[in-house]
């Protein structure tokens, strides 16, 4: 350990934190084979807390402070870390039996939860139901991104997040992780404001084939305030996001194909940001909690002027 | 120094923050599918009967039929093909224990009659119900099923071409997917 400690060179600690992020692709195979035995409605509520979570993680992380010069380039590389904790809540939903079972429904796991449950009939104890075991076993659903920020124009910046998912095996579909976004200096215009102010708009999107494809827009209002070295922040922010599923489900009597096609909401349309920072020269450090109905946190690293 | 000390503990943090984060042995139910038909002859005979046979596997989806075990039972149906102007009655049975006894009009089986759906015109046998259960319960890809059914029609003579009695029983198997 203290040979890492003496010897993780920054570069190093980019990439270990990128090549994380493709195994949330190997989860993929996993998760369509789940859904692809579940109804359009049964498959709704093994996703919902994705939506919920991926939502609220996919919208943080997007700033760190408010001070935006209105001339002058500037380039600042940012690895975003995000965490939503994972309720017990989000970790069960109740599965509907097939038509004329009995219990009709059954508390089962979520994409977050553990094993499977299996219900016997109530009528012909012989009969039994079973509902997929839960893919990720976590407390907190984390993220990571890479993110651009460069500018400024008139005050303005434009900040950019990429990640390719690569296709792993025959059954994970290629994809990819987008965001792209502005942000605006208020405080320009607004001499007598004792904090840097901005607005901001951003969508975000990441798509693995047919099987997810999520969309998210977020406006916001941010503030900050430095104390020498510490930048402390905030913001509130609308936001929306959609998670769509499309996959094959086989009707079970009739042997049939049918395509589902489910489309989730984020939970998440409101948010409050509270930020703390430390600006060491070109290298910057930071960390935030999100609330809204979602309680999220994020924090990073970031290396630029 | 500091720097890479805090570089390290974002690492750390992220690294356990839920990174290595995947159930093991993850399993999925996948519908499973034993059905069989009983064509009866045409002319003056109204009695059929017959034996198929079915490898587990065949019932499953492809992408599974070499990784299941465990299973379970959740329904037992029966419906006929064909037109008839007559009633039927009948039995079904796994490895030679009645499961499943059926009677109505045709015409009432025109649809799936089912156990979950509470069809007045098929009674379950506890015994081929547990027996089904078991066999379900102890799944083996390359195992075989025997599936007997047979019966009786009354009323229109001689029987039309065309006919059919078609059993399906309706269950789930374990399977692990990575």
């Amino acid at each position: 350990m203290n040979i890492m400690r003496n010897h993780i060179p920054g570069f190093l600690v980019v990439l270990l934190l990128i090549a994380m992020v493709p195994r949330t692709g190997v989860a993929q195979t996993d998760l369509e084979n789940a859904l692809s035995q579940l109804t359009s409605e049964n498959g709704k509520g093994y996703l919902q807390p994705a939506a919920d979570l991926f939502g609220a993680n996919m919208h943080s992380g997007y700033f760190h402070s408010a001070a935006i010069p209105r001339m002058g380039f500037s380039i600042e590389f940012a690895i975003i870390g995000m965490g939503a904790p994972v309720g017990d809540d989000q970790k069960s939903f109740m599965m509907k039996t097939p038509a004329g079972f009995n219990p009709a429904t059954f508390k089962n796991a979520t994409v977050f939860g553990g094993k499977g449950t299996t219900v016997t009939d109530a009528t012909i104890p012989s009969l039994s139901y079973r509902g997929p075991d839960g893919v990720f076993n976590v407390s907190l659903f984390p993220l990571a991104v890479p993110q651009l920020t460069v500018g400024s124009v008139l005050g303005t910046q434009l900040t950019v997040r990429y990640i390719p998912i690569p296709k792993a095996g025959e059954a994970i579909p290629e994809g990819k992780t987008y965001a792209v976004g502005v942000r605006h200096s208020i405080s320009q215009w607004l001499a007598m404001l004792p904090l840097d102010v901005s607005a901001s708009f951003f969508y975000n999107s990441m798509k693995a084939g047919d099987l997810l494809d999520f969309k998210g827009t977020q406006f916001g209002v941010e503030a900050s305030k430095n104390f020498s070295v510490l930048v402390v922040y905030g913001g509130i922010a609308m936001e929306n996001s959609t998670l769509k599923s499309s996959y094959t489900y086989t009707d079970p009597v009739s042997s049939t194909d049918y395509p589902v096609s489910i489309e989730l909401d984020g939970e998440n349309v409101f948010r409050a940001t509270v930020g703390v920072g430390l600006n060491l020269g070109i290298f910057k450090i930071f960390a935030d909690g999100n609330f809204g109905s979602v309680v999220q946190f994020s924090g990073g690293i970031a290396f630029g002027n | 120094m500091k720097a890479r000390i805090v570089l390290l503990a974002v690492v750390v943090l992220f690294a356990t923050g839920g990174w290595d984060c995947f159930n093991e042995n993850i399993t999925v139910p996948v519908d499973v599918k034993f059905s069989a038909a009983y064509p009866i002859n045409a002319g003056p005979n109204l009695t059929f009967g017959g034996t198929k046979s079915i490898v587990v596997r065949e019932g499953v989806k492809e992408a599974f039929r070499d990784d299941i075990s465990e299973g379970h039972l959740y329904d037992i149906q029966v419906r006929v093909t064909g037109a008839y102007n007559g009633s039927v009655a009948g039995s079904a049975a796994v490895n030679g224990v009645t499961f499943l006894t059926y009677s109505g009009k045709w015409s009432d089986f025109s649809e799936w009659q089912s156990l979950l759906g509470k069809s007045a015109f098929i009674a379950p046998q506890a015994a081929g119900v547990n027996e089904l259960a078991a066999v379900l319960k102890n799944l083996s890809p390359y195992d075989i099923v025997y599936l007997s059914g047979g019966g009786t029609l009354s009323g229109q003579t001689p029987v039309p071409t065309g006919l059919a009695v078609e059993i399906q029983v309706l269950g789930q198997a374990d399977t692990q997917v990575n």
